[in-house]
């Protein structure tokens, strides 16, 4: 508390009168505005892709020094406009006025080959502002894509030494090569439909009318699937609202041929993960949790797939996902999902399923 | 930062009876309007996973709810949930343009980045 000098007295204007502003510190501002490295480099992968695809468009190289006035073509407007009133002494027109906030200089270092630095935080506020209106443009829609895919086998390839059916017990052969093929043929691609009536947290009178996908992708022999819970939900106005809900893979645990008739049945384990970290409610779905590994039996048939939804923590976990009303269920539950045929909406799905949350260290 | 119990019930008592949420879940401005004249704020941050209501909106497409809450002179598009992601980044992975566009124009007034050198 401070005291006026001399008199003892409390000095009460400095106690009600608001603290002197100060602008923020360079270090302040640091510890406001902070990329992770792997944010950043893939941004300026982005950013290469970006140039590369220009260049082949273009038919010709495209250099940084093109890529630079991209990036920061909004500051050399200001400062042509600030230099403007400077016309006796600067040739604006012949001159083209370069901010140096961000330089040629500067992409060459962060592109050199040798070299194997990133842009400082404050440099690549400016990265960032343009790689987010490349997003919205759209024009590096099928850049993203792509780097998204080649994450998603990644994960997959390392899931691989984890998960892997076992082809022998002891010395007798327990999978055999015609089974892979029938697996192949259930798994691989397809796509299952759920009336989830009880999704619907609104309360609504269009409740009824959400959907839940379960989508795999292109089953291969590492026995790792990936795959996508969708809810399809009515948004009011005659539209439905798309929520990718949980995204994972199915991974093959054992592959058993049960009586001829009944053909082969995969055992597999779904790992999924709740990626935009929404709780109940935000989503507008009940599904709870935002990860977790759920043992789960998966019958496929030609005309459908049967989930075991398990007991106790995994059914309230996964029961609200498919629908199904746990109420203080204790005993075994499960689901089956209609096997449905790839039209436009399923692909229309797909293709915005690839852009992902991506968890930066 | 650890935050401390306390702060934690004094959030949880701060969000019951908020409806922004919903507003931004269901796209409804007068429900919007209705919260901010009662004081909301755009910036509270649920306790469990950090969302404001612009991360909800985002989410959901609330593309309305975005319009107008954006023109709320304290609503900060930069607050970041609890997994680091701002609400640009939710409408970014559904790639609902409108949404990201407005987010964007928030973010950078004029073109303007947060710390200029």
């Amino acid at each position: 508390m401070s005291k006026s000098s001399g008199t003892g007295r409390r000095d009460l204007a400095s106690i009600f009168s608001p603290p002197p502003m100060k602008a923020k510190s360079a270090d302040e501002q640091r510890a406001v505005l902070y990329y992770p490295e792997a944010f950043k480099r893939h941004y300026m992968d982005v950013l290469a892709c970006f140039r590369d695809d220009l260049a082949e468009r273009s038919g010709k190289p495209v250099g940084w020094q093109a890529i630079r006035d991209m990036v920061m073509q909004p500051e050399d407007e200001r400062l042509t406009a600030e230099l403007s009133g400077e016309r006796d002494r600067i040739k604006v027109d012949s001159t083209r006025p370069r901010s140096p906030l961000v330089t040629l200089e500067d992409f060459k270092g962060w592109y050199h080959p040798r070299k194997s630095h990133v842009p400082s935080d404050i440099k690549f506020q400016y990265i960032e502002r343009f790689v987010r209106s490349l997003r919205i443009s759209g024009k590096i829609d099928e850049i993203e894509r792509e780097l998204d895919l080649a994450q998603g086998e990644y994960i997959r390839d390392a899931l691989h030494l984890f998960y892997r059916p076992v082809p022998f017990a002891g010395t007798k052969v327990v999978i055999r090569e015609d089974w892979l093929g029938t697996v192949k043929r259930l798994v691989s691609s397809a796509c299952f439909r759920l009336k989830a009536e009880s999704l619907g947290i609104g309360g609504g009178d269009d409740d009824g009318d959400a959907e839940c996908f379960l989508i795999l992708r292109e089953y291969h022999g590492s026995h790792v699937t990936p795959l996508d819970i969708v809810v399809m939900q009515p948004s009011g106005d005659g539209e439905r609202k798309q929520m990718p809900l949980y995204t994972g893979f199915l991974v093959s645990e054992s592959i058993l041929s049960m009586f001829p008739e009944e053909g082969v049945i995969l055992i597999g384990k779904l790992i999924l993960t709740k990626e935009s970290g929404a709780s109940p409610g935000d989503d507008g779905t009940r599904a709870l949790s935002d990860g977790g590994t759920y043992s789960s039996w998966a019958s496929f048939s030609p005309d459908a797939v049967k989930l075991d939804l398990g007991t106790g923590e995994d059914l309230g976990l996964m029961g609200p996902v498919f629908g199904v009303d746990v109420g203080g269920e204790q005993q075994n539950l499960s689901v089956g999902l209609k096997r449905i045929e790839r039209d436009e909406e399923i692909d229309s799905i797909v293709s915005r399923l690839a852009y992902r949350y991506r968890t930066w260290p | 930062m650890a935050i401390t119990k306390a702060e934690i019930e004094r959030r949880l008592r701060a969000l019951v009876g908020n409806r922004l949420y919903e507003a931004a879940r269901l796209n409804d401005v007068d429900l919007l309007r209705a919260e901010l004249g009662k004081g909301r704020s755009l910036n509270q941050q649920r306790p469990g996973n950090g969302f404001t209501p612009l991360h909800t909106a985002a989410l959901n497409g609330s593309v309305e709810f975005l319009r107008v809450a954006l023109q709320a002179k304290h609503a900060d598009p930069w607050i970041q949930d609890s997994k680091g992601r701002l609400a640009l980044d939710h409408a970014e992975v559904r790639r609902d343009r409108e949404a990201m566009r407005l987010l964007f124009d928030a973010m950078y007034p004029n073109g303007r980045v947060r710390f200029a050198e």
